[in-house]
């Protein structure tokens, strides 16, 4: 009835009075309502029986002295793990931070990005387009502006200096059909096809095609398959492909400057590189909270 | 020598000090702590425990009422050995009173055997109606009305001992207080006098 009446407010001014801890303000206002309303005034008796008997609760007698031997309070060895996880967690917080700023900070992205690309790739290979891209980013740029073409079963071959890698000497002989020549560059050493003398070199640039990572590696027709098991292969130089007849002996517009190829790479390779680290970085987070708390927990187990 | 230098004398590492000091407080750390776990043996460890850990921190010790700071250890100590017996619950080995259908609150028929006069009869059934009353309360308001109305301890000391604002302090003790009120009520006829006795203190 009374527990209806008063808020917990009013129970806990009552408290503090019977304990003398209110203010004279409190106290005079709680000493004007206890000579007003009597269900405060039984409030109060409540309280106070109450207080009358918890102080009636026997004392019990301690079962022993508690006094400390030097023993009991040696200082606790602290194993030398401990600090090292508390040290390694913080190294690891250290690094997932940085991958997550080489990540998410612009002015960061491109100076981690390409220290953390190398390491990627060294550890996980190259992928298949990014490695013909990369050996030919050997090239003198000069050499890199100039088309790659490539010749099936056509007119004699016009050899552009670059071709394919580990080509002719020269002494080819382009002409043959099944033979694929590129130039023959002696100065640089790079290999490719001959270059016989009537090499022209040809206007960069084809307008670059969207997506032609497809079209490299598209496996020969059956055309072309037949081709190739029809006409003697006499040239040195690989083989990269098969045209179609209509096509033979044309400029292919599809040919990848090193510069386009590049540009492919650099497109693809950045997104997967950094949802990779943004991965590594979470998982060394959780790896650097992991051991923060791991050690904290064992840490106070030992110094209980 | 007083209080203050022995406590002086402990920070510098004199183990005998503290243990001086230890003597002084220990009855009440022990009740403390048996009122919080409800348990000898477990008061027993967790008063030990917080003695050393008392020593092992006594560079902490910022001035301010000792008792308080001592106090603080203790409860420290009870609250980590609550939440252990939360996480690995036990079965006592007390047995059920089977006419009450509930556990027999303390460990009487262990402790002591010998035939109890008749006026300590109504001493522990008084302890055990507490024990029962305060034990249903909350871990922090169980501490609070300990410290205040069984041991004594002021609102700035309890406050300084449970690391709490006064306000808080003061909320949960009048809580703790009400629900006391309400539980002891129900032990009226088994302690009569006791409620005799806080009716004369009303009166006075």
């Amino acid at each position: 009835m009374i527990k209806g009446q008063l808020s917990s407010k009013d129970w806990e001014l009552l408290s503090s009075y019977m304990d003398g801890e209110l203010n004279p303000r409190d106290k005079a206002r709680v000493e004007a309502r206890l000579s007003t309303q009597p269900e405060f005034q039984e409030a109060l008796d409540g309280l106070r029986r109450t207080k009358a008997i918890l102080r009636k609760t026997p004392i019990r007698k301690v079962p022993r002295n508690f006094t400390l031997r030097a023993a009991d309070v040696q200082p606790v060895k602290t194993p030398r793990w401990i600090p090292t996880m508390q040290w390694s967690s913080a190294a690891v917080a250290l690094v997932a931070v940085f991958l997550f700023a080489s990540q998410l900070v612009p002015g960061f992205r491109g100076l981690a990005t390409t220290a953390s690309e190398k390491a990627v790739d060294s550890e996980m290979g190259a992928p298949e387009v990014a490695q013909p891209a990369q050996s030919l980013a050997a090239v003198p740029a000069t050499d890199q502006a100039t088309p790659e073409v490539i010749y099936w079963g056509g007119p004699p071959a016009q050899a552009n200096g670059l071709g394919g890698m580990g080509g002719g000497d020269g002494s080819v002989d382009c002409g043959s059909p099944g033979a694929m020549c590129g130039g023959a560059d002696p100065k640089l050493e790079v290999g490719g096809g001959a270059d016989n003398g009537e090499t022209t070199q040809m206007p960069f640039p084809q307008p670059p095609i969207p997506n032609m990572l497809p079209d490299l590696q598209t496996q020969p027709t059956e055309t072309a398959r037949s081709a190739i098991a029809a006409e003697p292969v006499t040239g040195t130089g690989p083989i990269l492909g098969v045209r179609p007849d209509a096509d033979q002996g044309a400029v292919l517009p599809e040919a990848i400057t090193p510069a386009e190829s590049l540009a492919v790479s650099d497109e693809s390779e950045p997104r997967s590189t950094g949802q990779l680290l943004l991965i590594a970085a979470s998982v060394l987070l959780a790896l650097a909270v992991g051991l923060m708390i791991a050690a904290i927990l064992l840490k106070r187990k030992l110094l209980r | 020598m007083d209080e203050a230098e022995l406590i002086h004398e402990a920070i510098q590492g004199d183990l005998d000090a503290f243990n001086r000091l230890v003597l002084t407080y220990q009855e009440m750390a022990f009740n403390l702590a048996f009122r919080m776990l409800n348990d000898d043996a477990a008061a027993e460890d967790a008063t030990q425990t917080a003695f050393i850990s008392a020593y092992r921190n006594l560079r902490s010790y910022r001035g301010g009422s000792f008792r308080a700071w001592v106090m603080r250890m203790v409860t420290n100590t009870c609250y980590d050995e609550l939440r252990r017996r939360h996480r690995r619950p036990t079965v006592p080995l007390e047995p059920v009173n089977v006419e009450e259908e509930e556990e027999i609150e303390n460990p009487s028929w262990l402790a002591d055997d010998s035939p109890s006069p008749e006026d300590q009869m109504e001493s522990k059934e008084l302890e055990k109606a507490i024990s029962h009353c305060i034990q249903g309360l909350p871990e922090e308001f169980r501490a609070v009305v300990v410290m205040v109305d069984v041991q004594g301890l002021d609102y700035a000391e309890v406050s300084d001992a449970m690391g709490k604002p006064l306000g808080t302090i003061k909320s949960r003790l009048a809580r703790a207080r009400g629900r006391l009120r309400d539980c002891l009520a129900g032990f009226r006829e088994l302690i009569p006098s006791f409620f005799r006795l806080g009716e004369e203190v009303i009166g006075s």
